[in-house]
């Protein structure tokens, strides 16, 4: 192995130079989109328990508030926290500052009108129907695809112009998921599909859009913090090439997975099921290039809180993903389908993965905008043990009354009434672990708030000494 | 129009059809030659980065950073330790 030249380098700071300001941007609509996101989550976990409680207006019933959650999550904070950390990380991977800053800041904009347009368009109950594709197709879609295109070709410009002599695996993962998701988007919403087809196409985009969208920008994330962060390359760079193409291969058949038992060709459901469990090789890989890499090193966890958030978002992902070929075999399916067990197995996805691994990458890349430390190791603490505890309390409740709810679903015996008794006090504790996650939620929030405004220990990040960040704001405050 | 399940076969393998044409377009260019795998791999590593000690290592890992990348401050660019061929 050998370093390239330096003196053919951008300095770090010349690199995060231009991108600074949009991707503080990012990260700023991404936290307001959280918050959101959080209040309406916890409104509609509220409403299992209390079903008459806001029932006065159509913009409060379950329905609406449950949908308004989901886009606000994945369209609003994951897709903007991803943006940004992918408008800091691209120009790090080819050694060229970003390209076309004011277009990335002006796709930023269009994306957060849409966005608000979509989310308020369903609150006023214009929905198109289509899971993870609610939001209207004539006032709200159009504005995101156009932002998220300005945005994608920022992104693809500064690929562009690499200086790098070598692509990095990440660039791979980010650059693609910059290609596949516009051409998700729009087919997702072509108003040209009906009945089985429909469905058969929105299940396409739905989970591909997982695939192809957050999982490669997070997975690409993760490809760069947990090796930089060590100061260790990854313990097998073939096998990361080898989950990247394995991905790109057999991910966009997985779709049909979700229409297990519906009104399609078997050939097509048999195809999902097969590639579900295909998806076994990249998950391996991936696992297994970040397990060993972290062999001998987990003592890291006390010291880095990217580390601490990156790790266990590596870990979900390989949970998630397993859960999943596990739950697409037919006779697992007749059991969870229709039940919590999907909405468990969606937040192991969305929130124990991917949120997770982006709330890491703020943590690395927050104070290399302000040139400050992080002020609070007792609130990065806080943070994480109340997102952990959180999420896991979330998902084991989840999972177990999904489970006892469809096994009542399935005993022809067993009126109906009794699988909504069986998951119920699940759901209770489900709505606890909500308001811890909420918790967590407001701490990050605030320290980000912080962050920016006093900061910790002033002064230059410097890129040649590397100073320990994450040690200093932790050691004083000794995180456990 | 075209029956579901092919519309959708034809999404699935034109994707398909891009990434293979991808991977043959990389594979033809040399990126998955050996040599330049393990260059790939530090693409992502400023100077100091392998060679700055971190604080939850043991002796062991410090001597081993050592031994491959040779000691912290040195110029920028410079080969040391072994990996970077600094050391015999």
């Amino acid at each position: 192995m050998s370093l390239e030249p330096e003196v053919q380098r951008p300095l770090q700071h010349e690199l995060d130079a231009p991108g600074r300001r949009v991707v503080t941007l990012s990260f700023a609509a991404a936290l307001v989109w959280l918050l959101i996101a959080t209040v309406y989550g916890d409104i509609a976990s509220l409403k299992f328990q209390f079903p008459d409680w806001l029932t006065g207006s159509t913009a409060t019933t379950f329905g609406v508030v449950r949908t308004v959650h989901l886009n606000a999550m994945i369209y609003g904070w994951a897709s903007l926290a991803m943006v940004g950390v992918s408008l800091w990380l691209v120009p790090r991977l080819v050694h060229a500052p970003l390209a076309w800053p004011r277009l990335a800041i002006a796709g930023l904009v269009v994306w957060n009108v849409g966005l608000t347009l979509g989310v308020g368009g369903i609150l006023l109950g214009y929905n198109d129907g289509l899971e993870w594709l609610e939001m209207d197709r004539w006032f709200a879609d159009p504005l995101l695809a156009v932002g998220g295109g300005c945005v994608g070709l920022a992104v693809l410009a500064t690929i562009a112009r690499s200086r790098a002599q070598h692509y990095y695996v990440s660039l791979w993962y980010i650059g693609a998921a910059f290609l596949w998701f516009p051409l998700l988007y729009v087919l997702g919403n072509l108003p040209v599909f009906r009945g089985a087809e429909h469905a058969a196409v929105n299940w396409f985009y739905g989970h591909n859009a997982l695939g192809f969208w957050f999982t490669p920008i997070c997975i690409g994330a993760v490809y760069y913090f947990i090796p930089k962060v060590l100061g260790r390359p990854i313990y097998s760079y073939g096998l990361s090439l080898l989950g990247f193409w394995s991905t790109a291969f057999f991910y966009a058949l997985n779709g049909m997975h979700h229409l297990i038992g519906g009104p399609l060709p078997q050939w097509m459901i048999t195809t999902s099921i097969v590639a579900s469990m295909m998806m076994v090789i990249p998950v391996a890989a991936v696992a297994v290039n970040h397990h060993m890499t972290m062999v001998g090193r987990f003592g890291a966890l006390r010291y880095s809180p990217t580390l601490r958030f990156v790790v266990v978002g590596g870990i979900s992902y390989t949970a998630v993903s397993l859960q999943g070929s596990f739950t697409s075999l037919t006779e697992v399916s007749r059991i969870t389908h229709f039940t919590h067990w999907t909405i468990a197995h969606s937040h192991v996805g969305v929130y124990a993965f991917v949120t997770m691994v982006l709330f890491g990458a703020m943590y690395y890349i927050v104070p290399r905008l302000t040139g400050r430390e992080w002020p609070s190791g007792r609130l990065i603490s806080a943070h994480f043990w109340l997102a952990i505890a959180g999420v896991v309390v979330y998902v084991i409740a989840l999972s177990i009354g999904g489970v006892q709810q469809g096994l009542a679903q399935i005993d022809p015996k067993v009126p109906f009434e009794a699988s909504v008794r069986a998951a119920a006090p699940y759901l209770t504790v489900r709505t606890l672990a909500a308001f811890v996650l909420t918790g967590a939620h407001l701490v990050f929030a605030w320290h980000v708030v912080l962050a920016y405004r006093r900061g910790g220990e002033v002064g230059k990040v410097s890129w040649h000494r590397p100073r320990p960040i994450e040690v200093a704001s932790t050691r004083s405050e000794k995180a456990s | 129009m075209l029956s579901p399940s092919l519309t959708l076969a034809l999404l699935v393998v034109s994707t398909g059809l891009v990434a293979i044409a991808v991977l043959v377009w990389a594979f033809l260019r040399g990126w998955f030659d050996a040599d330049a795998i393990a260059q790939q791999a530090t693409v992502i590593f400023e100077h100091g980065d392998l060679e700055a000690a971190r604080p939850w290592e043991s002796e062991t890992q410090h001597a081993e950073r050592l031994r491959l990348y040779g000691a912290p401050g040195g110029e920028p660019g410079a080969p040391a330790g072994e990996v970077a061929g600094g050391a015999r």
